[in-house]
């Protein structure tokens, strides 16, 4: 369920440029954006995210997003109301923690599963999660842009991967994913990200603007991120489920 | 008529043109015409039910669901499990499938000591191959009841895999697409295919192999009968050329205005030619008849269509208005039926007197031929003669005859039943049975019925209102797993916080909801944006007396225990006595579902004033302190959450740890403490060095202790109850014993909640006493789904049934009484095929076969139909009769030609109809047998009781009796007064054709 927050984080990460590679190797290039997406030493931000389903409906959400490092993440609920305070804390090897106010418990969730949406998103656990690419897909470069290196990312054999392939337009300037199509296990696109508005904050690249659309569903996740902080030096103590629990 | 023949004469060319062209247009639109096997469009679209039903069906995807079931041994075999694999990634590789459950693909949440584990219960390429890891999977899955009866027959030998199929897409093609899959994978397995989209491509499938078996069937049998009684080519090709044409032009119009052939509008073919043979035959006896007496062959064709015309016209004209009759029915599918045959009929009379004289102008001049009349023919006659004898000697005896049909009839009507289920429609060997039966038997039925819930769904009071409800569902003998979000709910609490039950909060409720958000299954639980629910359930029958007597106790639930509007209290707010109040009202309800939960779990006599008075001492102070025992393991609780990660303040030492506890102890033992009491006993026992780096721990953890001992409390006096009502439940088997305990606990901890929920008209009473009633919530449910069709449709039958007969009758009525210029004829007209009806609902009832909606037509068609004999028979009576024959003379002479005419006829409509035996659906063969019967006793009734009927009245209508009197005084031995009481001696009446 969570891990959409972690892929979340690793795209808003977007932190330094990386120096353009003049080679056109493919795996360099997924590596740069993997470099890219994990630059920040941490990150805090506010999320305002909105699902949109195929009726046109809309439900917004709010959360703010706690990162350190590739295996540190926090992700706390504003609004809406009812559910104000839930949180997810994600620790290394899927360790997962839920706090839910209303019982005033902790609740461990070990979940082997990734392909499932995160909370209402379009996003899966396995999109959080994901910011070792270079770990997971093989990636072929299928053509260059003017602005774009587009590269076709198969997964690994031995990886757990749900998707059959992803399209990534790697941005040659900011070296980040501009959009990514994810296929589905039959080769069907499945959906489509895009990530625009990207600042320099805190000197790193930074996607404010989210857009996941399930194209077989018609439904939509957009996300914006605000007050983005880097590097603040967020101590490991905030990422317990002791802290967890206070908010 | 004369003129109508002059006429057709005249115009030939042109009409034959006519003809042409437009069987060839019409030819063109019948290879286009299709089968609409969507029941759902056998329903007139406008319904309010038929409305809320595709409402739900869209909003929540409940009709496109396609079952896949595999029977062997054991499906927990290595084969089998890779042969549901492919077959899985088979149906998820088709963009048109949305979801597919299986045991290889669906996700397992289990409770583990400090959370849940999610997983998939066969996780993907990894199936267990070895014996003990496949044992331990069979058990697994077969003791959990999201799965048992579900997904896994109890005994392990079925298996279901369901695909979701998208809205927007031909479910019948899809429904073809899954099958090519099932049957492309290699196995022993026994495959079954349930739900919706594999029975209509089962209903196309029939419908067609039907139509394309009984056609070539009746039109051989209409061959053959024509090539009997006419020998030579043009007596054949001529009638049969008409009834195919006719039908051409049906069919081919039907598909031009866009309407697809269904159930039963697919007999219209087989009716057509059956019946539609007469007028050209009739036409065609005419004319060689008259064979000899015309030179001129124009002229021959003119005076024999003009001769024949009104009969034909007459007799088709009330075929007609019996298939009229309905455009009454509910059923959209019938009323069509209605049209269509109307049409054909008419196109059938038409053409016998349009294109068989054409036809007839082009051919070279008919020659008479005297045949010599056969063996067979003198034997009729004189089985005809030897029956006016009969009549003649027995009238009394015949009408007594058709006054005890009358009476059996009033005797027998009511214990008719009726059927509306479509699937009890198909043999019990055929496919779509067997499908529906083995779901029946291992899944508990594949028929949901479905409960829509209006309101703010995410309110705790909605969903228990709606959990509640499912405990009703759950208790009634023909209804199986019901399912909503609110057992979804109460099951992630029941794995988050150990109680199966909603909880009591909006956050709580919202708290767990936040786990099961956007996933796919919502999308059949809530729609609206969580402003409604779906509460289905699978009906366990297909019985339609019984499906529908679970709709009506289903609504009256619904009316009169689940309020619309309900209001929250919060009791730690009221005032003592209303406390005692609203504690006693929660009581009664609690109660009234520990009933309902023991009554699914078989235990159907509990004593609900033994559960009363257990849980009545829910606040009394015996159950409100806690045992040293209890205490203790509460304490316990307190240890572990100190030396836990969430520890609000981590406490390493066991010493401090025992010393916190047992300052504690005295603070709950009795009642709940306060957070401040707790939050100085951690001051004053635990040193200010451990908590130094981080001042607020030890507030968080007062909070937390508060609410862990809250809980350790709340669950303690919980089971306590708990186990005192169990313990008379012994008869509970063991494997089901702690689902049952987690029932009652989910029941009973209503009792110890912060919040209650009262039903609104309470709150007068309580607006008295000056609290607040403004935290409502207001709800509304509607029951809808298949089984509400059922019960409309069944109304519907009756309605129809009566409505259609009465139109017919009464436009028949009409008609003879115009024809005969008498209200007494008309009346006596009736006589023969009232009686037909009658007795065939007589044997309806012996054969037990139900009211549907085929065997609804019954009663019109035969109306229509055979209410001909009756004109035949008549028209030939009075006009020999008129003409100066004695009534015995007459009815010899009506009987011998007329009479025979009619049998021959009789016999042949019901051999056509006798072909529908030999088709798949099984209304159609009862209502070809039926309707085969009806045509024998209306016509033996035309030449039996019609004849009694009008020598014992001595109807003026037919003629003068009175000329006659003489003779039949001296035959009836000494009536003379009573027959002169009856004033014969009238003018006679002069009846023209």
């Amino acid at each position: 369920m969570f891990n959409r927050l972690k892929q979340l984080l690793s795209c808003l990460i977007l932190i330094g440029s990386v120096s353009v590679a003049s080679a056109v190797d493919p795996v360099q290039i997924l590596q740069s954006v993997e470099d890219t997406l994990n630059a920040p030493e941490d990150r805090e931000a506010l999320l305002t995210m909105q699902l949109i389903d195929k009726k046109g409906e809309t439900k917004n959400r709010e959360l703010t997003l706690l990162q350190k490092g590739p295996d540190k993440r926090l992700i706390r609920f504003l609004s809406p109301a009812d559910v104000k305070g839930v949180g997810f804390l994600v620790l290394e090897d899927d360790m997962m923690y839920l706090y839910m106010p209303a019982f005033a418990k902790v609740r461990r969730i070990a979940s082997h599963v990734k392909n499932e949406n995160f909370m209402g998103t379009d996003f899966t656990y396995d999109d959080m999660a994901q910011n070792d690419y270079v770990e997971d897909y093989t990636p072929t470069l299928q053509e260059e842009t003017d602005q774009h290196y587009i590269l076709e990312l198969v997964p690994k054999p031995d990886s757990e991967i749900d998707y059959s392939k992803l399209v990534m337009w790697v941005n040659k300037e900011t070296r980040l994913p501009d959009k990514v199509e994810f296929y589905d296990r039959s080769g069907r696109l499945l959906k489509v990200m895009t990530q625009t508005d990207t600042k320099r904050i805190d000197g790193y690249l930074t996607p404010q603007h989210i857009e996941m659309e399930d194209v077989q569903d018609n439904h939509k996740t957009t996300m914006d991120l605000k007050n983005v902080v880097h590097d603040q030096n967020i101590p490991d103590k905030r990422f317990t489920q002791r802290y967890l629990k206070r908010f | 008529m004369d003129r109508l023949a002059a006429w057709i004469m005249r115009f030939r060319f042109p009409l034959l043109c006519g003809i042409v062209l437009s069987t060839i247009f019409f030819t063109y639109q019948l290879t286009k015409l299709k089968i609409d096997s969507d029941i759902l469009n056998y329903l007139p679209q406008d319904d309010p039910v038929v409305v809320l039903f595709r409402e739900v069906g869209d909003k929540f995807g409940g009709n496109s669901l396609a079952m896949v079931a595999l029977e062997t041994d054991d499906v927990f075999n290595p084969h089998t499990l890779a042969r549901i694999d492919s077959i899985t990634t088979g149906f998820q590789d088709l963009p048109e499938v949305s979801q597919v459950l299986s045991l290889t693909d669906i996700l397992d949440i289990k409770k583990i000591p400090d959370g849940i584990e999610v997983g998939k219960l066969i996780p993907r390429g990894r199936i267990p191959q070895d014996s003990q890891e496949l044992e331990k999977l069979r058990d697994y899955a077969i003791s959990k009841d999201m799965y048992r009866g579900s997904l896994v027959s109890a005994d392990g030998r079925i298996t279901l895999v369901i695909a979701r199929i998208r809205e927007g897409t031909s479910k019948t093609e899809v429904a073809g697409k899954l099958r090519g899959i099932v049957e492309s994978t290699d196995g022993n397995e026994k495959a079954y295919y349930a739900g919706i989209p594999f029975q209509m491509i089962f209903l196309t499938d029939i419908i067609t192999a039907d139509l394309t078996r009984l056609i070539p069937l009746v039109i051989l049998l209409v061959v053959l009968v024509l090539y009997l009684s006419f020998h030579g080519f043009r007596g054949v090709l001529l009638p049969l050329g008409t009834v195919l044409i006719s039908t051409i032009w049906t069919l081919g119009l039907m598909n031009w205005m866009g309407i697809e052939l269904t159930i039963v509008t697919a007999a219209i073919p087989i009716l057509l030619i059956a019946i539609g043979s007469a007028y050209g035959i009739h036409l065609l006896s005419t004319y060689f008849e008259k064979g000899g007496l015309s030179k001129d062959k124009f002229d021959h064709i003119r005076q024999s269509t003009a001769d024949i015309a009104l009969p034909i016209i007459l007799t088709g004209v009330t075929t007609l208005v019996g298939f009229l009759s309905f455009l009454f029915s509910y059923l959209t599918m019938t009323q069509n039926f209605g049209v269509f045959a109307s049409l054909g009929v008419f196109f059938a009379m038409a053409l016998s007197l349009v294109f068989i004289p054409v036809v007839l102008s082009y051919l070279p001049a008919w020659k008479p031929r005297m045949s010599a009349k056969g063996q067979q023919q003198s034997w009729v006659t004189r089985l005809m003669d030897r029956l006016a004898e009969l009549i003649l000697a027995h009238e009394k005896l015949i009408i007594s005859g058709g006054i005890l049909m009358i009476i059996a009839a009033i005797v027998t009507i009511p214990q008719l039943h009726r059927e509306v289920n479509m699937v009890e429609y198909f043999k019990h060997e055929s496919e779509i049975r067997q499908a529906e039966d083995m779901m029946e038997e291992s899944f508990g039925g594949a028929i949901p019925l479905q409960i829509l819930v209006s309101g703010d769904i995410k309110d705790p009071l909605v969903l228990k209102q709606m959990f509640n409800f499912e405990k009703y569902l759950r208790s009634l003998p023909d209804v199986n797993d019901p399912q909503s979000v609110a057992d979804l709910i109460a099951e992630l609490n029941e794995q988050m916080n150990g109680r199966r039950m909603i909880p009591d909060t909006r956050e709580g409720v919202a708290n767990l909801w936040v786990f099961i958000d956007g996933n796919k299954v919502m999308d059949q639980l809530v729609a609206d944006n969580n402003e409604r629910a779906l509460i289905q359930a699978k009906i366990g029958t297909v019985n339609s007396t019984r499906i529908i007597a679970v709709v009506d106790s289903i609504n009256r639930y619904l009316e009169t225990n689940v309020p619309r509007e309900l209001f929250r209290l919060e009791l730690a707010a009221l005032p003592e006595s209303i406390r005692t109040e609203v504690q006693r009202q929660r009581i009664a309800e609690v109660a009234a579902m520990i009933v309902l939960d023991a009554k699914h779990f078989g235990v159907d006599q509990l004593d609900s004033n033994r559960v009363l008075s257990v849980l009545k001492t829910v606040d009394s102070h015996g159950v409100q302190k806690l045992s040293s025992q209890q205490v203790d393991t509460l304490s316990q609780t307190i240890a572990v959450y100190f030396r836990s990660d969430a520890a609000d303040l981590p406490l390493d030492s066991d010493f401090i740890i025992q010393d916190v506890i047992s300052s504690l102890k005295p603070l709950f033992f009795d009642s709940m403490p306060s957070e401040t009491a707790i939050d100085s006993v951690l001051r004053q026992r635990v040193p200010a060095s451990m908590y130094a780096d981080d001042p607020e721990a030890v507030e968080y953890a007062a909070f937390a202790l508060r609410s862990i001992i809250a809980e350790g409390r709340q669950k303690t006096i919980v089971k306590g109850l708990t186990d005192k009502i169990v313990e008379n439940t012994s008869d509970i088997p063991e494997m089901e014993l702690s689902s049952f305990r987690k029932d009652v606990q989910g029941d009973i901890w209503l009792l110890v909640e912060d919040y209650a929920g009262l039903p609104f008209p309470q709150n007068l009473q309580m607006a008295a006493y000056g609290l607040p009633t403004d935290d409502r919530v207001e709800l509304t449910t509607l029951q809808t789904g298949m089984p509400m069709i059922f019960k409309n449709l069944d109304l519907s039958i009756l309605k129809s049934q009566a409505l259609s007969l009465i139109v017919a009758m009464t436009l028949v009525f009409f008609l003879l009484a115009f024809r005969f210029r008498s209200f007494t004829g008309g009346l006596i007209s009736l006589v023969p095929i009232t009686v037909t009806i009658l007795g065939n609902f007589i044997l309806m009832v012996v054969l037990n076969v139900p009211l549907d909606v085929v065997s609804v037509l019954i009663g019109s068609v035969a109306i229509g139909i055979g209410i001909d004999y009756t004109i035949h028979f008549l028209t030939r009576f009075q006009v020999e009769f008129q003409a100066g024959k004695s009534e015995q003379e007459a009815l010899r002479v009506t009987l011998e030609t007329t009479g025979k005419a009619i049998l021959i006829n009789a016999v042949t409509v019901m051999l056509g109809f006798l072909v529908l035996i030999f088709g798949n659906i099984v209304p159609m063969q009862r209502f070809g047998y039926l309707i085969a019967v009806t045509m024998v006793t209306s016509a033996f009734g035309s030449i039996t009781l019609l004849p009694a009927l009008i020598l014992i009245t001595k109807a003026r209508f037919i003629g003068e009796f009175g000329r006659v009197v003489e003779r039949l005084n001296r035959r009836m031995n000494g009536l003379p007064s009573q027959l002169g009481s009856l004033g014969l001696n009238k003018r006679r009446e002069v009846v023209k054709d």
